[in-house]
């Protein structure tokens, strides 16, 4: 199950980074126009990976092994967003 | 939950401990790269910029650039009519020349009030012989008189015999002592005695009237020589001196110097690698002295200008480190160095209120529970910028690569 999530986690990285690709190392991105700090970017991918990885989850069965979820799936998000940060704009 | 939890629950309880340690340890990682590498996104690309202004006044006949121009230093920019100021310079020159000319004439005249000096000088010693021949000339008319004086008296002294003699001898003629001829011979020498006294008398008289008018003369020959010597002080005094010419030679030249400027600035380079900005006008317009025609943007140094609230500030020293983003090419790294950190923002007006002299402070009742950082610019100069890619005012992101960066790198 870790090495579900590990592999998860990887993949959504890579998706990441090929998205972000295109915007090179600039830590704010323009939309339209618009310049968003990269965090926000980080903080939408990690809650959009933790989503996945619930999802994951869900298509296996395996919710249940995560405990009090109202807060490890916050967590969750909030160590994929500190992970892409740390990777992509320290 | 049971009292005694399942080996499951334990495993479910760990896998989500995990979890939650994991963000709270990649959570400090953030903070503390946050903390020593200070970032910002409100940040712009700057350069120093100044308006270019003619020193003087006129209408433009040459434009040699246009807006947004790069431009070399030393490139001609544009030229104002340079007519007045050619002429300003000829008469400024032509001024010189006369003031030149006028030294020249006043050199002779001084000259020749000089040998007016010496005329009078000559005039002195004359009126002194004038004088000293006065002089002997009274001298004289004293000896005559008391040579007349002496006459007189010996005149009188004969006359005073003649007449003895004749009354002695006239009782003698009764008594035929003597002869008629003889008292007449004595009455003829009486009388002719008479007259020679009276002559000698009249002798005196023209002799005192010619030392009276010696004396007249003397003390006129006096008062010539006084006359001379004041007009030898005259003469002197009349002596001009060249210094109020002299003292405008300078005048004069500063004036052409002045001209030559005026004339030497109608034509007006780049003072350095510029772009040109805000150009509006064409040839023909007219130029102010002192008013901005349009404005140079210096090339040479590329800075950001980046806000960093004061709490980061201790990270940040000069000499740092740092990488900047530009919007227009997101993908692009540049290397800056922080070369100095604001020392100075207009303060907030709510703390300490308005800023006027004549006032009491405005200090405001309500205060906030929250206050928010100051932020002060930070000036980041970008090492070895592109030409083109630059503009002042865009937007940029600066990452102050921190206490790392001060020490030498590979």
């Amino acid at each position: 199950m870790k090495l579900l999530r590990r592999s998860t986690a990887s993949f959504g990285a890579l998706a990441a980074l090929a998205a972000l690709a295109g915007c090179g190392h600039s830590p704010t991105f323009n939309i339209l126009g618009s310049f968003f700090p990269a965090w926000l970017i980080c903080m939408i991918a990690g809650i959009v990976l933790a989503a996945i990885v619930n999802g994951i989850l869900a298509h296996y069965k395996l919710e249940k092994e995560i405990a009090w979820t109202i807060v490890t799936y916050p967590c969750l998000a909030a160590f994929f967003a500190f992970t892409l940060w740390l990777i992509f704009f320290s | 939950m049971a009292l005694n939890p399942s080996p499951e629950s334990l495993r479910r309880r760990a896998i989500s401990s995990l979890i939650i340690l994991c963000a709270a340890v990649t959570g400090l990682l953030v903070i503390h790269q946050v903390t020593t590498d200070p970032r910002t996104d409100d940040a712009e690309i700057f350069a120093n910029y100044i308006g270019m202004a003619p020193l003087v006044s006129g209408p433009i006949t040459h434009l040699y650039v246009t807006d947004n121009q790069l431009v070399r230093e030393g490139d001609p920019l544009f030229e104002i009519d340079d007519r007045p100021y050619a002429y300003a310079l000829a008469h400024a020159k032509s001024d010189q020349q006369a003031l030149e000319g006028q030294i020249g004439d006043e050199r002779r005249i001084i000259a020749g009030k000089v040998s007016g000096v010496d005329v009078a000088k000559a005039g002195a010693l004359s009126a002194e012989a004038s004088l000293a021949r006065a002089s002997a000339a009274v001298e004289q008319a004293k000896a005559d008189v008391a040579n007349a004086g002496a006459a007189v008296e010996r005149a009188e002294a004969e006359l005073s015999y003649a007449t003895n003699n004749l009354h002695r001898i006239e009782p003698l003629l009764a008594k035929q002592f003597v002869t008629v001829d003889q008292v007449d011979q004595a009455r003829t020498l009486a009388i002719s005695r008479s007259d020679a006294l009276h002559q000698a008398r009249s002798q005196l008289a023209l002799a005192q009237a010619g030392l009276a008018a010696a004396e007249a003369q003397y003390k006129q020959g006096q008062a010539t020589l006084v006359q001379s010597h004041q007009q030898v002080q005259q003469a002197t005094h009349n002596v001009t001196t060249l210094e109020p010419l002299v003292g405008q030679i300078q005048g004069k030249q500063a004036a052409i110097d002045n001209a030559q400027y005026n004339y030497d600035n109608c034509k007006v380079d780049a003072p350095f690698n510029a772009r040109v900005t805000n150009l509006t006008i064409s040839q023909g317009a007219y130029a102010t002295a002192g008013q901005h025609i349009f404005t140079l943007i210096d090339t040479r140094v590329w800075w950001v200008i980046a806000n960093f609230r004061e709490t980061q500030l201790q990270h940040i020293r000069p000499g740092m480190k740092a990488d900047v983003y530009v919007m227009s090419k997101p993908s692009i790294r540049f290397h800056g160095v922080v070369d100095s950190v604001g020392f100075g923002v207009t303060p907030d007006a709510d703390l300490i209120g308005h800023l006027s002299p004549a006032n009491l402070p405005d200090v405001q009742r309500t205060l906030n529970w929250v206050h928010l950082a100051s932020r002060f610019p930070v000036r980041v100069r970008i090492q070895s910028p592109p030409t083109e890619l630059f503009r002042l005012g865009e937007s940029a992101v600066v990452v102050i690569r921190g206490e790392s960066s001060l020490l030498p790198r590979k």
